[in-house]
């Protein structure tokens, strides 16, 4: 047989067992990378455009309907925003992700710059100082609302955007003219 | 033996039909709704997420979710029809109020009776989908509003916002629509200073919004269809929210550099100010070398306390302590950050540790010295006095020589 690739070999790292869990002790030049992202609580809204429509998630593609507040409530797993809030070893704005929940949790992508809602639970830790799940939340300056910026597409924010007949959630490069198809009302739902 | 094989083969018949039907329901999870007579090979796809809730005596349109892009009468390969749940015959059926354009439903004016659960069932050559749309007629009335209001947000002190919802398929088939705008009964006119146009007929900005303008508003749309007008009202409840804005996190303690022993317990709290307003969406964490503490330290010999959020005086703090245990030399070349973040603003504090043991040994260096100062002092204060007697004897001496000079005279 041909001698195994050196690659295909692992380093063994000393390691040590404390309550209950196993650690794998980093060497000094740290073939381990740190969390980068970690989570910590969350809290829940609904979110709005400019023209206050809530943002609706379904099987489809999210979009932005006008709502009754019977509507609303009726179709509250659709509407009910789930944001995790995340600490950053770099600190730059409020890291978040964004959830809804029906039977199962689903998680805002913007992989490849396409909005999705991946059906997964937001990670306990992120090892990249970049996602495709984190936003930064900021505050828009003179506005009480918010903007969501992507931590893996600089510049690119959450956007809504007329398509046919329907309003979609995108991601979108920022204008520098006062874009305010990035700004976002968050109505804030009991703490859950 | 034989009896019995023949009762085996026929359960077996009869549970088959079961797994057929059983897979049918599985199909359509979201509703418990019996298919229609007339759908019988059509997949039932579920019920629109939005209701439509309107007033009586008003147009109403219902949307086919099914290819809701495409012009159906354009393709001579597909079709749509409509029908309502109770009822098999198709719509419209000889009723002069409804009729079907492309993938919409027309009801005008609606009557109370139209309300219901309405299917529009989508057809091609290959297949055949279903889904349903719940309608619901209100009267024109104060009692109808909770059901039939829109609700919108404005928040104090700024420009606000009111958009008329849902007249896409109104405004496209009459350009000139005119839409008036009320609050309550009162029609806000082009002349009222504090309701003003954007342009965009649909849209009625509200300048500096107080806590007065919150309530129902209304705007009617005036629509002709075949010479007859109609309105078209839709209600918007408007929220007034107070401005909780969110408050810049201002990072009290630690202090710069942290005095410590080696090998003792420390307890750093990184406490953060976060103004008198209500609840605050504020995060506060440590770093270690801009690592977080759980992966730098990952045997716990520093770990990070829990989030303790609590009010002193009215005012607003986050606490999250650094708990070392214990110090060690290791941590005295460590930097070591506090972060307050929050949409408004991300706030940082760097703090170092100092080892204060090397006070101490210079303290019980001190007390040695010290004692041998004074001893030295205490010879020295010796060796004046006895200089002193000294001087007495010279004195002495000087004052014999004295009387010796006036015997010489005589």
């Amino acid at each position: 047989m041909a001698a195994m690739s050196e690659d295909s070999c692992v380093n063994f790292k000393e390691m040590m067992f404390i309550d209950n869990t196993l650690y794998f002790i980093p060497e000094e030049n740290g073939d381990l990378e740190s969390d980068n992202f970690g989570r910590l609580h969350c809290t829940t809204a609904v979110i709005r455009n400019i023209n206050d429509q809530v943002l609706f998630v379904d099987k489809r593609q999210p979009v932005f309907e006008d709502m009754t507040d019977i509507d609303q409530s009726a179709s509250e797993p659709q509407t009910r925003l789930i944001i995790y809030m995340y600490k950053d070893s770099e600190v730059r704005g409020l890291a978040v992700t964004l959830s809804v929940k029906d039977s199962k949790m689903s998680t805002l992508s913007c992989k490849n710059k396409i909005i999705s809602f991946e059906e997964m639970d937001p990670p306990e830790n992120i090892d990249d100082i970049q996602s495709d799940l984190i936003f930064f939340q900021k505050r828009v300056p003179g506005h009480n609302k918010m903007e969501f910026e992507s931590s893996l597409y600089e510049g690119h924010f959450l956007a809504c955007q007329k398509e046919d007949d329907a309003f979609k959630l995108i991601l979108k490069k920022k204008d520098e003219n006062g874009d305010k198809s990035v700004m976002f009302t968050l109505t804030n739902l009991h703490q859950s | 033996m034989f009896i019995l094989l023949v009762l085996v083969t026929g359960v077996s018949a009869f549970t088959t039909p079961t797994v057929v039907h059983t897979g049918k329901v599985s199909e359509s999870p979201i509703t418990s709704e019996k298919p229609t007579v007339h759908g019988d090979n059509c997949q039932f796809r579920g019920r629109e997420f939005k209701s439509e809730l309107r007033l009586e005596g008003e147009p109403v349109v219902l949307r086919c979710p099914l290819a809701p892009h495409s012009d159906i009468s354009s393709s001579s390969h597909s079709f749509l029809t409509w029908s309502k749940l109770d009822s098999s015959q198709l719509i419209p059926r000889d009723e002069p109020r409804m009729w079907v354009k492309g993938n919409i439903l027309w009801i005008l004016p609606a009557v109370q009776q139209d309300s219901g659960t309405y299917i529009c069932t989508f057809r091609n050559a290959s297949h055949c989908e279903q889904m349903s749309v719940e309608l619901k007629v209100f009267k024109n009335t104060e009692a109808s509003l909770p059901h039939v209001s829109y609700l919108q947000i404005s928040a104090l002190s700024t420009t606000g916002l009111l958009v008329c919802p849902d007249l896409k398929e109104f405004i496209s088939s009459n350009a000139d629509g005119k839409i008036q705008w009320y609050k309550g009964a009162i029609l806000l006119d082009k002349g009222n200073k504090e309701f003003l146009s954007a342009g965009d007929p649909t849209r009625l900005l509200i300048s500096n919004t107080s806590m007065d303008d919150a309530g129902y508003y209304r705007c009617v749309m005036t629509f002709t269809y075949n010479g007859q007008e109609y309105n078209i009202t839709r209600n918007i409840e408007l929220r007034v929210k107070g401005t909780t804005t969110e408050p810049i996190p201002v990072i009290i303690s630690p202090l710069e550099t942290i005095p410590a022993s080696l090998g003792s317990r420390l307890i750093v709290p990184c406490k953060v100010f976060l103004g008198t307003g209500t609840s605050s969406n504020t995060i506060v964490w440590w770093l270690a070398n801009s690592t977080f503490i759980s992966a730098a330290y990952p045997r716990g010999r520093v770990t990070e306390g829990l989030h303790h959020q609590y009010s002193e005086n009215d005012e607003n703090y986050v606490e999250v302590s650094l708990i070392f245990d214990p110090v060690t030399r290791e941590d005295l070349h460590t930097d070591f950050k506090c972060v307050a973040s929050n949409p408004r603003s991300s706030q940082s504090l760097h703090t170092t540790v100092k080892e204060v043991s090397s006070t101490f040994s210079w303290s019980i260096a001190l007390a040695p010295l010290s004692l041998i100062i004074l001893v030295v002092g205490a010879i020295w204060m010796r060796r004046r006095c006895k200089r002193r007697a000294g001087k007495t004897y010279g004195l002495t001496k000087l004052r014999t020589d004295n009387q010796d000079f006036p015997s010489s005279p005589n």
